[in-house]
């Protein structure tokens, strides 16, 4: 009887990292990816994207909006960005359509020629304009790309404006299946709580961390953890990129038609679901 | 003699102005640096660790409270934002100086473009439509000019779901070619290629009544012009051109000012344009078909004026039909485009003073090398219809144009420094003729306000040769600067 009672105690006491195991790293790689690009069905962020050059100590500054419709979670994506600043590139227009498995469908917009610019959807991991980010790190690297594994559980410290915020978070390590020219190794910190990736760290061939991101300023919108302030460093180059979210300006389950996300649009932005 | 001149012409009244507002402007971008500076050295006395970030922070507010965007942390969000029906006005301040490189004939004056430009422009929305407002004011130093460019006057409208409207003063694009146009008949302006102004300025802007209508994937434009705009070609104000009176080319500063010396075409019963496209998505590729009623639109005609004894050009009646397929193959773009020219005018070709019908096709591919160079090459081939009949009608003393005129461009990119530095080579050759242009430049964004583009513009081929474009250009080489800041 006693020994019933201690094996059903131990057996009790086993179930919580039981249940903490059965997450695979695949899992939280999959929710992380989720949480970061798949909020509510559609969305809307209205974003100033601070460029510093090498040494410089005031950055060039792009202001847009981006709309976004989930075709299917995880899957097929579409976005539309609208420019708002510089004024030179004001109502520039770039249209994304984000397959998972096939090229993305991308057309740029500029309205000083009334040009349409097919561009080629194949090259991810090219900057997105002229940042340290990449068009995957804006639209998101897909979690099938990747083996992942995970390689602990960290307490990451983070300081923000005034206070600073301890994560709990799952350290990740992820490896493309398929060689890439750029990215060797990804490391990722996961906030155990919301899945928001909270540090990741690219690394290259030579073992290198060439980009480094960091979340600030997680709250929530809508009811979706939404990162306000993210920074993208190239510490090989010595740039760095800073991504803010304008909060009066961003949300989700807008109701945006999936039609908005069409070549139309392109000319003639959907100014009432942008403002 | 010659540098005393030009020395007077750089120290004009508004280049000095130009000038002192660039100063006061780069020490006013100092000031902001400083205070960033001083605050990030303070916080390294007390805690190195912070620094940068409050370094990134203090320049952060800097950038905000000027724009007063992102705030308020914590007040609700709209889903509609107050600012949304805000008029705001946009533009740009810019100076450009063009110079003549080695020695012309026809030219003693070394400036081909000088040119101040205040650019104002502003836009409103509304549920179902708006309106869009672009103005220039130029003062144009070579055609000793004041004018106000309307660049954008326009209406827009969406009457029913599946129509949107534009009405009034706009530009018009469409074609897959890289300065190269066979069914974009909407006006050019070639003086502001050659003379290396931005590239925006290549396309006139023209009174017309756009409509496009949306059926699922397809999609029809209608672009009505009531009235004719012919391209903007170079005249004898800035460029040595063909004179088929003379026979030769020369200069003339009668027509600084003036859009072309070719014959209006007012007197004509009709002289509006109608251009359409109709275009749909198969896979990955876009496709369009195309048509145009109109002229040409350079002037293609001659005509005898029997009591002047003069030839006078005009522009003669053209229909265009064509297609177009653009998009993604492996891992560039793929673009081909076709139009068969229909001189109305002069159908059966036999009028040696009218430009023959005649069937262009070109065939494009671009590609990006890496993420900062890009590649794109274009063949383009022109064939003269009904070419007997031309050469049987030819006047002794005409040269004779080829059946067919191949061309082939080449475009090289390069970015660097976060897309701040671009560097652009545009070859443009005629193997038959030699007949060429060279168009490059470099342009540096400096920061939020300042941009500054150089670069120059090389021709070459024979001046004397009928089916030569640039070779009347060849002692027009020029060198061009350009500065801007943006507001």
């Amino acid at each position: 009887m006693k020994t019933t009672f201690s094996i059903l105690i131990a057996f009790l006491l086993l179930i919580p990292s039981f249940a903490a195991a059965e997450e695979s790293a695949d899992e939280i790689m999959k929710k992380a990816h989720l949480s970061s690009y798949y909020s509510g069905d559609d969305g809307r962020s209205n974003m100033a994207m601070l460029v510093y050059a090498k040494g410089a100590k005031k950055p060039l500054k792009k202001i847009f909006s981006m709309l976004k419709i989930d075709l299917e979670e995880g899957g097929q994506q579409k976005f539309f960005i609208y420019f708002q600043s510089p004024a030179d590139i004001k109502k520039t227009t770039f249209l994304v359509h984000k397959k998972v498995d096939e090229d993305d469908y991308r057309r740029l917009y500029l309205p000083a020629s009334d040009k349409v610019i097919p561009i080629a959807g194949s090259r991810k991991q090219d900057p997105f304009m002229g940042s340290d980010y990449s068009y995957e790190d804006i639209s998101g690297r897909h979690f099938n790309k990747d083996h992942h594994k995970k390689i602990g559980e960290e307490a990451l410290t983070v300081k923000e404006k005034n206070k600073s915020i301890t994560y709990q978070t799952f350290a990740m390590e992820s490896v493309p299946k398929i060689k890439e020219e750029k990215i060797a190794k990804i490391r990722s910190w996961i906030d155990k709580k919301t899945y928001t990736p909270i540090r990741v760290e690219f690394i290259n061939h030579d073992g290198k961390v060439y980009k480094r991101y960091q979340s600030y300023q997680i709250q929530k919108i809508d009811g979706f953890p939404t990162i306000m302030r993210r920074v993208m460093e190239s510490p090989l180059d010595d740039t760095r990129t800073i991504i803010l979210l304008n909060p009066k300006k961003t949300g989700y389950n807008l109701g945006v038609p999936e039609d908005l996300f069409s070549d139309r649009s392109l000319k003639n932005p959907p100014m009432k679901y942008l403002n | 003699m010659q540098f005393e001149r030009n020395r007077r012409i750089f120290f004009l009244p508004s280049h000095i102005l130009m000038i002192l507002f660039l100063i006061v402007f780069l020490l006013a971008g100092q000031g902001q640096g400083r205070t960033v500076l001083a605050a990030s050295e303070m916080a390294d006395s007390s805690s190195p660790e912070t620094s940068a970030a409050d370094a990134e922070e203090n320049s952060e507010e800097n950038v905000f409270d000027d724009e007063n965007v992102f705030d308020a942390e914590d007040e609700e969000i709209s889903v509609s934002g107050n600012d949304s029906n805000a008029i705001v006005f946009n533009g740009f301040l810019e100076t450009e100086r063009g110079a003549r490189v080695g020695e012309s004939e026809n030219h003693k004056e070394t400036w081909l473009l000088a040119n101040q430009r205040v650019r104002l422009k502003t836009s409103g929305n509304t549920e179902k439509g708006g309106f869009d407002l672009k103005l220039d004011f130029v003062k144009d130093d070579i055609t000793r000019q004041m004018e106000v460019d309307i660049r954008e006057a326009r209406l827009r409208y969406s009457p029913a779901d599946w129509m949107d409207l534009s009405i009034g003063r706009q530009v018009s694009t469409w074609g897959v070619g890289d300065l190269i146009f066979i069914n974009d008949l909407f006006p050019k302006n070639w003086i502001n290629l050659l003379t290396g102004r931005d590239i925006e300025s290549l396309k006139d802007a023209s009174d017309v009544l756009r409509m496009t209508s949306y059926f699922g994937s397809w999609s029809w434009d209608l672009v009505w012009t009531p009235e004719f705009d012919p391209d903007t070609t170079p005249t004898g104000c800035r460029f040595s051109v063909f004179d088929p009176n003379l026979g030769r080319t020369r200069s003339n500063s009668d027509s600084c000012g003036k859009n072309s010396p070719a014959e209006e075409q007012n007197n004509k019963d009709e002289n509006g344009e109608i251009a359409m496209r109709l275009k749909t998505r198969w896979g990955s590729q876009e496709l369009a078909i195309y048509g145009y009623n109109g002229f040409w639109k350079n002037p293609k005609g001659l005509r005898f004026l029997p009591e002047q004894g003069l030839f006078k050009p005009f522009y003669p009646r053209l229909g265009v039909y064509g297609f177009s397929s653009e998009g993604q193959l492996g891992d560039g773009i793929v673009f081909f485009e076709t139009g068969l020219y229909r001189s109305f005018e002069d159908e059966d070709g036999k009028d040696p003073l009218i430009e023959n019908s005649s069937l262009r096709m070109m065939f494009g591919y671009r590609y990006m090398l890496n993420a900062n160079l890009t590649l794109s090459g274009q063949g383009m081939s022109e064939k003269m219809m009904n070419y007997t009949n031309y050469k049987d009608n030819l006047h002794p003393d005409q040269s004779a144009k080829d059946e067919v005129r191949n061309t082939v461009t080449l475009r090289l990119v390069k970015t660097a420094q976060q897309d701040t530095l671009r560097i652009s080579f545009f070859v443009y050759h005629r193997p038959q003729h030699r007949d060429d242009y060279l168009r490059y430049w470099v342009n540096k964004r400096l920061d939020d306000h300042f941009d500054i583009t150089a670069g120059g513009n090389l021709f070459s081929g024979h001046s004397d040769y009928a089916d030569s474009e640039f070779g009347m250009l060849r002692e027009d080489d020029n060198v061009f600067i350009r500065m801007k800041y943006i507001f």
